[in-house]
């Protein structure tokens, strides 16, 4: 496969996830209306919950976009650029945010007793998940700065 | 102490031009201006032994040491 057949299913694997997204944005409402509806204390919480959950929605969407303009440099042969390492520290730093949210919205379900034993898995599933980026893109981004080093030390070895 | 590639000497003796060169070693003008240039952080054995023949010539006469 080269970068041009890579970089052009990369990008219609986040135009697929970006399309699915979209109907994330619609659905927010609904998981908030059944929790309030188990939990009647929680409707205080609505309003920040929703807009913890937009926020995080948003920020995925700031990950894709970085991620898109990742896959056309790809797909212009410029796999190991300093771009690309920026681009996956911020895809890091997006991931350390998520799961900070996470956290957070977890620590206020404790705290007003609306801990879900579901929310809590759903919750330490975003928690993993979010680490585990964070960590994978920053390790990667060291990667492409080492292999951009190496590469341009090899284009001046005539 | 750096190395450097004194071609640009050597294709004056030769009265041959850096095109004329990069086509008989098979190597991009680009390349060719690279090692010209002082800008190469290495050559291969193979590129030197292509450029030696093409210019009639040794490694000693193309590689320099000076003083940075």
């Amino acid at each position: 496969m080269n970068n041009q057949k890579l970089a052009f299913s990369l990008r219609l694997f986040v135009l697929i996830l970006g399309l699915f997204g979209l109907g994330f944005f619609f659905a927010i409402p609904i998981p908030v209306q059944f929790l309030i509806q188990t939990y009647p204390q929680a409707e205080g919480l609505r309003w920040i919950i929703q807009s913890m959950l937009f926020l995080g929605g948003i920020l995925v969407y700031g990950a894709l976009f970085v991620f898109w303009k990742i896959c056309g440099r790809i797909g212009c042969n410029r796999s190991f650029c300093e771009e690309n390492a920026k681009g996956l520290k911020q895809i890091s730093w997006i991931s350390w945010i998520e799961t900070g949210l996470c956290l957070l919205g977890m620590i206020l379900f404790l705290v007003d007793g609306i801990l879900h034993p579901v929310l809590l898995l759903l919750g330490l599933g975003v928690l993993s998940f979010g680490c585990l980026m964070a960590v994978a893109t920053t390790t990667l981004a060291y990667l492409v700065t080492i292999a951009e080093a190496i590469q341009t030390e090899n284009e001046l070895v005539v | 102490m750096k190395i450097n590639v004194t071609l640009d000497v050597m294709l004056a003796k030769r009265k041959m031009s850096v095109t004329e060169l990069s086509e008989r070693i098979g190597i991009t003008m680009a390349n060719v201006s690279i090692l010209k240039n002082g800008k190469a952080k290495g050559i291969k054995f193979d590129t030197l032994c292509k450029i030696c023949e093409a210019l009639d010539c040794q490694p000693g006469d193309l590689l320099e040491v000076i003083q940075e």
